[in-house]
């Protein structure tokens, strides 16, 4: 609180009695105070003088000494309203000028004494509050639960909280325990895998993966070919890549069985190989035959052997046609590929739905097989291909033969390169066949002539029914046909109106008629007028003939010399002759299978010097020749003996010409 | 059946044969016609056998591998044929001619 400030004039009196109320002992505010007192005193002098005259003086030991006339001497004393502590040359920076400027008016209020209070007015909202708040607590002092606060709070007007009575409640809403939980997924499956990397291992597995290459490449081209077989093929690859226990065994087991049946039949083997039969030296000209190995197969019993085929490039392959002759008889036909290494069991099986009456083995790709059958279907197969059926079938081609197909034989490859054979069938016609894609296509190359015995209305019913077929080793387009009325046809390739020659051979059915292989003007027929007789396709007359004792079945020619030839008769024997050293008799005529068996074909090996024949009980048998069979002629010592197609024909031409 | 089943069939329906053991990779026999002991043994003696012809024939040329082993004894005659991991045991009587 301020004292007000009068400005006046006061007089004072410089009077020793100044002080005497010692209860205010501050030199100033003695003054002061004396100052007052004097004024009332002034007014009040008499009072006053009369009670201060009653004390003595006492005088301050600071007191000044004045003189009289300084103690008499006027001072003006002046109040302002000035705070004497207030700041008197405030200076301020002033933005807008740029420098310091004074400020004139410096506040000059000076606090004495502060004091906050608390005191509220009853009207104001605060006070409301608080006493709305203050008649709360009054109430609910009691009651500690929280919701109750918060319940009434609403209803009330509310208390203002102080340090005194305030309640403050507090809650932890319920903490579920906490948990661990792990999970532990099951490891990946371990295998210890170990294998050792060495050169043999690297190079067996690129032979391998060679292998498998060159195996894809051929199911790759072999699907190209023949798409109906794609299904039956998806089969038999994953019948491969089934890692069957067993099956991996194949080759194994084969080893095995091919040893086994060797060591059964090691005499046997052993005589194929080496046996030359010592008595030969006495015998003469004549030879004979040693029986080897017997080829049979039990669900082959009640076929005949129709055909007989080798292998060119496997040697000791060959392919035996099942089938039967008679009209009367017809059933299902076999084909059997049998080795010379397994005697045992046929290393192919197909069975065919009617009676197999031919077969040829393509000259180069030896896994092609022509198969003529009884019912006039002629069909081709693969023996790469592990399936049963031909992969070629004429059964819906329309130019299929009518009837029974007696003799196929591959040609060379068209312009187009596609492979092609002929067929000579009961029907009279030679057919050409060419594997195209997808299916066989027939050309009719030329239609056997009918005998003149037939009136001419039936020309056209009653065929020739050609019986066999043969090519000309070095001129492809020349060839033979032998017909049922026993005449041999020669005809070429480019003249599909008539044939070139004709031959009165037998009498009867021509069952072969076969090229030499060397000579080019001479070939061999046989007959069931038990006739077999040598031509020279420039003469009208054989140039030897033989009387066998019964029905010739098959005369072949052998491989290696061009004056050997063997035929085979019904009543079992086989009759090698051999021109060159007689040419009025056989070397050899021998019985090789049992009573009432014929024998139906007979085959050279086109290396080792066996042969094979077939019978009608569906066995095949093989035979060595003796030493004696064999015989080249004797060279002059010292001189080399020329070999080769040249001394062959010469040997030939030889003979022929002693006789022309 | 397959065509290495068909061919087991056969050799042990042949003349002469006395057994036909078929081995797995791991050395167990998976067929036989012998009775148990016999067949342990002949596969326990001959696998060791063969995997020193083996390892002899791989010695002696990398290129090369054994593929059959024949043994011929006063009694009888034993082939064993390697294929891939397994291998198979034929006995067979040796008899004179058949």
């Amino acid at each position: 609180m301020s004292v007000p400030h009068k400005v006046g004039i006061v007089k004072s009196k410089q009077a020793p009695n100044v002080n005497t109320h010692q209860k205010a002992a501050v030199a100033k505010g003695v003054k002061a105070i004396g100052k007052k007192k004097d004024e009332e005193e002034g007014l009040d002098t008499a009072e006053g003088e009369e009670w201060m005259q009653g004390k003595t003086l006492v005088k301050p030991p600071d007191q000044l000494d004045l003189t009289e006339a300084e103690l008499n001497e006027e001072i003006t004393r002046v109040l302002k309203a000035s705070n004497p502590n207030a700041p008197q040359n405030v200076v301020r920076y002033s933005f807008k000028e740029g420098c310091y400027k004074p400020i004139v008016f410096v506040d000059q209020m000076a606090i004495h004494f502060e004091l906050e209070g608390n005191l509220v007015h009853k009207e104001s909202d605060e006070g409301r509050r608080l006493m709305a708040k203050q008649a709360e607590v009054d109430d609910g002092g009691g009651d500690e639960r929280p919701d109750n606060v918060s319940i009434k709070a609403g209803k009330r007007e509310q208390k203002l909280t102080n340090q005194f009575n305030f309640n403050e409640r507090a809650s932890q809403t319920l903490n579920n325990a906490p948990r661990d939980i792990i999970c532990q997924t099951e490891p990946p499956p371990r295998a210890n895998f170990s294998a050792t990397a060495n050169q043999w291992e690297i190079y067996d597995f690129y032979v391998e993966e060679l292998q498998r290459r060159e195996k894809s490449k051929e199911k790759h081209e072999g699907q190209f070919l023949n798409k109906e077989e794609d299904k039956s093929k998806k089969k038999i690859i994953q019948a491969e890549t089934q890692n069957d226990d067993i099956s991996q065994l194949a080759k194994a087991v084969k080893i095995i069985e091919r040893m086994v049946n060797q060591n059964i039949f090691d005499d046997v083997a052993q005589d194929f190989m080496y046996f030359e039969d010592a008595s030969d030296e006495f015998r003469g000209e004549k030879g004979t035959l040693l029986p080897l190995w017997t080829f049979q197969y039990d669900k082959a019993k009640s076929l005949s052997v129709t055909a007989l085929c080798w292998n060119h490039k496997y040697n000791d392959l060959f392919a035996v046609g099942l089938g039967s002759h008679e009209f009367t008889q017809q059933g299902g036909g076999m084909l059997l590929f049998y080795t010379l290494k397994n005697p045992s069991y046929p290393e192919f099986i197909f069975n065919t739905a009617s009676g197999v009456m031919c077969l040829d083995i393509h000259e180069h790709l030896s896994y092609l097989v022509a198969v003529g059958l009884y019912d006039g279907c002629v069909a081709v197969y693969n023996l790469k291909k592990k399936t049963d059926q031909p992969i070629y079938n004429s059964r819906a081609s329309s130019g299929k033969h009518t009837s029974a197909v007696m003799q196929v034989k591959w040609q060379k490859d068209d312009l187009d390169s596609n492979h092609n054979f002929i067929s000579v069938s009961a029907d009279g016609r030679v057919v050409s066949w060419t594997l195209v894609k997808h299916e066989l296509v027939f050309t009719d190359i030329i239609k056997l002539p009918v005998i003149d015995a037939i009136p001419d209305d039936l020309k056209d019913v009653i065929p020739t029914v050609g019986t066999s077929l043969d090519f000309h080793k070095q001129k492809e387009y020349s060839f033979l046909v032998g017909t049922e009325h026993g005449k041999i046809h020669k005809g070429s390739k480019y003249y599909s109106s008539k044939f070139l020659e004709k031959y009165d051979a037998h009498f009867m059915n021509v069952t072969r008629v076969r090229w030499n292989p060397f000579h080019p003007d001479v070939f061999i027929s046989c007959g069931w007028d038990w006739m077999v007789k040598i031509w020279d396709q420039t003469m009208k007359s054989p140039v030897f003939t033989f009387e066998l004792k019964t029905s010739v079945t098959d005369v072949a020619w052998a491989p290696y010399s061009s004056t050997v030839f063997a035929a085979v008769t019904t009543d079992g024997k086989v009759h090698v002759f051999d021109l060159n050293i007689n040419k009025y008799e056989a070397l050899c005529q021998q019985k090789v299978v049992s009573k009432k068996t014929k024998l139906l074909h007979i085959e050279f090996n086109p290396v080792h010097p066996i042969i094979i024949v077939g019978d009608d009980r569906g066995h095949v048998t093989s035979l060595k020749f003796s030493p004696n069979l064999r015989k080249k002629p004797k060279e002059k010592k010292g001189q080399d003996l020329p070999k080769g197609p040249e001394v062959e024909i010469a040997k030939m031409e030889q003979l022929l010409s002693s006789l022309r | 059946m397959n065509e290495a089943e068909k061919a087991i069939k056969r050799i042990q329906a042949q003349k002469g044969v006395e057994g036909v053991i078929v081995v797995n990779a791991e050395g167990i026999p998976i067929e036989s016609n012998l009775d148990h002991q016999h067949t342990l043994h002949y596969t326990y003696n001959f696998q060791q056998l063969l995997a020193r012809t083996q390892r002899m024939m791989k010695d002696l040329d990398p290129q090369n591998e054994a593929t059959l082993l024949d043994v011929q004894t006063e009694k009888n005659n034993i082939l064993i044929s390697t294929a891939k991991d397994y291998f198979m045991i034929a006995i067979k009587n040796s008899r004179e001619g058949l």
